[in-house]
């Protein structure tokens, strides 16, 4: 049984979303809505992560983070940097770079979600695959938010003179 | 000065038991010394808020005069409110613009049509050559008629080609909006303001209707008094009269709907008041709401909210014992945290108790201003016209057919901007063309002096169409005066669907002109053309735009086509949808309990209420509602701002009943101004003594934003919570330098507010900020 290694892909892979979700939205700080909801989003990336504590235990996987990304000092920093940057233009294409990356790196954790469902199932682990939907499917609105937050951002960015 | 209405805002009660039967009560207001055998009646409604009471203009010798309740009239049955009595007076106001103005030399001159339409098509011209249609913004209204912003929307979306437009719907009633297409699949109120008359429950969740909706208070207030009256339950932090008359009153922490609601909907599944039937039947979503609302006992949610367990409770219980449910939103769940998600949840309530398209059931979602609803409907805001759906490819050829353009002109691979987005391009340079019609976004959009900052920068070109200077005028490139209500012919439509004809009673002051004109004059300069070549506005009056915009209604829930002006000339108010074979409208719509959510049909394919994350057409398919409601869960999320040390108090905002918006015209109406002369604060007595601030001391307000100072009232509010009025800028005041800003005098709310909206609808969080307070030495 390798299930382990299912959990880790999932855990890493929504460590990492949480904590670009916390850059962004820091870097973003002119974008309002990207800043709410992205420093939003990240905490609830970490704490998908930490919801497969239990499992990452009972199958002798990599413990989970427990700590929430934690904003600080730096996000201050990117925030106000950000601010001042707010009557510039170029920051546009830097918003869709990073609305970008971290789309595809919501729909790698998602799919690490879809594989450890698979591995739950054929296991007949009933609480770990009711664990895994639920998140799943959390997972995969952060990945559509991110879609549509990029959908109206890049008409603006690519197609004013 | 008789100011009867203003000492006496609801009037003469008319009581009566739940049969339906709303007496009439004539209320009529004159200048003094006019003779009232001189007067000519001309039929209208009035615009300082949605109820739409129908009235009369009163005219001699071509000047207005004063205005009479419609006795027949649906809405209001010859009733008047305190701004409907007097607010008209503001066209008569000295201070109406009657003269174009152009920038020169950074002062506002005075010049003619031609040199100030000229510009701003120069201007036009040269932002659409250099940055494209998406440099170009147009920020609208809920003042002007449905002819004015039907023009605006073809104007903008089929000649400009840009999909920046919204109206300032967006900060009244966006959510309004966005939670009826959530739950029941298009924009339109289900009920009539009758089911007031035949509820036994009223469920009042931010809506403060003595002071919002004057004339639908003094409806209930004739059920009150009447037999058999409706029981009140009332969700408001403040003590306000409507709290006042409740059996059950709800005093939350601001920004903690969501929770509220949820733990009523735990006890209303957990005590069986729920309608299994109709909700079997009718509606999709049971077993995922009653998942999430599980975890909301009422023990929690006291704990979130700061009330009483026993009181949630007893909320759910006479939601649940109720047998006709009357159930209504405002801005105390619009303009405040998770917004769209706790409206829908206020649409779960009606919809587990299965009160909906029967006489006395129903959910109203309210409008704020007189005419949103057709901003709404004629796609000058987040909507598409004819309440279309911008992510269905058949809806918008439909809409290229219609106009008579190429399907790539019209912007719909996004949904329309929103304004706080607008504005943010204006911000970073990319959108330099911004015209403005009938609001005042330096005083109602949050953060002021981002606002201001923004409107000021020499970039970005801003246009103006106003009846007064306002604070914006002052901002402006150009500044267009506009005539107002009385001064054009046109039609509108109120929060339950009412179309109203308002004639032209008298001639607009001046050089002042009817927005649609200016539209139609701006589009034959701009040679807006369709794909034949031919003019794309091809109407030149009211009456031609309201027989094309039927056509674009037809077969849609707001379908105007069997309304004419010959119809609605004496006629009472009539509801749409109204149809050639059923043209005298219709009160309530889901009589059959089939709701627009089939997926080829609907507005709206719907969005995740915690992110606004779109669904899109694949995914509304999977959802399968077809035709069923939707009942929609939402976890609690706590509000983007808290209160912490340094700021330890939550500040709301709010109306009061003499002031409409930012004053414009009740600021200018000698009766409302008495009434309401300056802002003021208000205070929990424990707030007020642990700062030593004593009732009239002179109070600082302080977040992270901005301040603003005025003499304290402390009253029964919600300790930890402050409220001021909104309507207090700086057009008036003596210690701003132009009319636009503070100067030392900072009194408007939305200096405090934060940039921040709603996820699904996008509207502002006006109603929420971390504050701390001071008192001002003298």
């Amino acid at each position: 049984m390798k299930i382990d290694h299912a959990i880790n892909t999932v855990t890493e892979a929504e460590q990492d979303l949480a904590d670009q979700l916390e850059r962004v939205a820091g870097r973003h700080g002119a974008e309002h809505d990207v800043y709410h909801l992205g420093h939003k989003q990240a905490v609830k990336a970490a704490a998908r992560a930490r919801s497969l504590t239990d499992f990452a235990q009972k199958y002798g996987a990599d413990a989970p983070r427990q700590s929430d990304p934690d904003p600080g000092v730096m996000d201050t920093l990117r925030r106000q940097t950000s601010e001042l940057l707010g009557r510039a233009q170029a920051p546009g294409l830097i918003l869709l770079r990073d609305l970008q990356e971290t789309y595809l790196q919501a729909q790698r954790a998602e799919i690490a979600w879809v594989v450890l469902q698979q591995g739950a199932k054929a296991c007949r682990d009933l609480e770990l695959v009711e664990a895994v939907t639920s998140a799943h499917e959390e997972c995969e609105t952060t990945a559509k938010w991110l879609r549509t937050r990029l959908k109206v951002a890049a008409p603006q960015v690519l197609a004013v003179g | 000065m008789e100011a009867e209405r203003v000492r006496d805002v609801w009037g003469r009660r008319t009581p009566h038991g739940a049969d339906g039967s709303w007496p009439s009560r004539v209320d009529q207001q004159l200048l003094d010394g006019v003779d009232a055998a001189m007067v000519t009646w001309h039929q209208s409604a009035c615009v300082l808020c949605s109820n739409g009471c129908g009235l009369d203009i009163g005219v001699v010798d071509g000047r207005m005069v004063g205005v009479r309740g419609r006795a027949d009239d649906r809405v209001n049955r010859g009733r008047l409110g305190p701004k409907g009595s007097y607010g008209w007076q503001a066209n008569l106001s000295p201070d109406r613009l009657t003269t174009p103005l152009v920038r020169r030399e950074g002062q506002l001159q005075p010049a003619t049509w031609d040199e100030a339409m000229e510009l701003v098509v120069a201007r036009s011209r040269d932002v659409l050559n250099r940055r494209g249609p998406l440099g170009m913004g147009f920020y609208t209204s809920g003042q002007l008629f449905l002819e004015d912003y039907y023009t605006l929307g073809v104007l903008v979306r089929g000649g400009i080609g840009t999909p920046h437009l919204d109206g300032n719907t967006r900060l009244c009633t966006a959510t309004s909006d966005f939670a009826l297409k959530e739950s029941f699949g298009s924009d339109g109120a289900p009920g009539s303001l009758t089911d007031f008359d035949l509820c036994d429950t009223i469920f009042a969740v931010g809506h403060n209707i003595p002071e919002t909706h004057t004339v639908l208070w003094a409806r209930i207030l004739d059920r009150l008094d009447g037999g058999d009256p409706p029981r009140l339950v009332v969700v408001d932090p403040r003590s306000t009269r409507i709290a006042q008359a409740a059996t059950v009153h709800l005093p939350i922490r601001p920004g903690t709907n969501v929770a509220l609601l949820n733990g009523i909907q735990h006890e209303l599944v957990a005590r069986g008041f729920v309608d299994e039937t109709f909700v079997q039947e009718h509606t999709i979503g049971l077993e995922r709401l009653q998942k999430t609302v599980a975890e909301y006992s009422p023990d929690l949610v006291s704990t979130i909210c700061g009330v009483p367990a026993a009181d949630i409770s007893a909320a759910a219980e006479v939601l649940g014992q109720s047998q006709r449910l009357v159930s209504t939103c405002l801005q105390g769940v619009y303009q405040s945290n998770q917004a769209t998600a706790a409206a829908c949840q206020v649409n779960n309530i009606t919809l587990l108790r299965g009160m909906i398209g029967r006489p006395g059931c129903t959910v109203f979602q309210m409008n704020g201003q007189p005419t949103a609803q057709n901003t709404r409907e004629t796609g000058a805001d987040g909507d598409f016209v004819g309440m279309r759906n911008w992510q269905n490819p058949d809806h918008v050829a439909e809409l290229a057919q219609l106009w008579n353009v190429e399907q790539s002109q019209i912007p719909s691979w996004a949904p329309p901007t929103h304004v706080m987005q607008m504005f943010r391009y204006a911000e970073e340079g990319s959108l330099e063309f911004l015209w403005i019609t009938a609001t005042n976004p330096a005083v109602s959009l949050p953060e002021l002096h981002r606002i201001r900052s923004i409107l000021s920068q020499d970039r970005v070109f801003v246009v103006v169409n106003d009846a007064f200077p306002t604070e914006t005028t002052q901002l402006a490139d150009v500044v267009l005066p506009a005539a107002l209500w009385g001064e054009k012919l046109g039609t509108f439509t109120n929060h339950d669907r009412t179309v109203h004809l308002s004639e032209k009673a008298v001639e607009p002051p001046g050089e002042a002109r009817a927005d649609l004109d200016i539209f139609l004059d701006y589009a034959a300069r701009m040679e807006l053309q369709d794909k034949d070549g031919k003019p794309l506005l091809h109407w030149r009056t009211p009456q031609e735009c309201f027989d094309a915009f039927k056509e674009v209604t037809r077969g849609r829930p707001c379908d105007y086509s069997g309304l004419s002006y010959e119809v609605l000339r004496g006629s009472p108010g009539i509801q749409w949808p109204a149809t050639p074979e059923n043209p005298s409208g219709t009160e309530r719509l889901y009589t059959d309990h089939h709701f627009h959510t089939e997926t080829d049909y609907t507005e709206d394919y719907g969005h995740d209420l915690a992110t606004g994350a779109s669904r899109e057409r694949k995914d509304h398919v999977a959802l399968g509602a077809d035709g069923r409601a939707m009942l929609l869960a939402a976890a609690y999320e706590p509000a983007n701002e808290q209160p912490d040390e340094e700021r330890p108090l939550l500040f709301t905002s709010g109306r009061t009943v003499h002031h409409f918006h930012t004053r414009t015209k009740t600021g200018r109406t000698p009766e409302l101004e008495m009434a309401a002369p300056e802002p003021w604060v208000e205070l929990s007595p424990a707030d007020a003594d642990a700062h030593g601030i004593e009732e009239g001391d002179l109070v600082s307000v302080e977040s992270a934003r901005g301040r603003i100072e005025a003499p304290a009232r402390i009253c029964g509010n919600r300790e930890g919570v402050v409220f001021a009025p909104f309507h207090y800028g700086y057009w008036d005041s003596s210690a701003s330098l132009d009319g636009s800003g503070p100067g030392d005098r900072p009194t408007a709310a939305n200096e405090l507010t934060m940039t921040s909206w709603d996820p699904v609808s996008k509207q502002p969080t006006l109603k929420l900020a971390a504050v701390s307070i001071a008192k001002v030495s003298p």
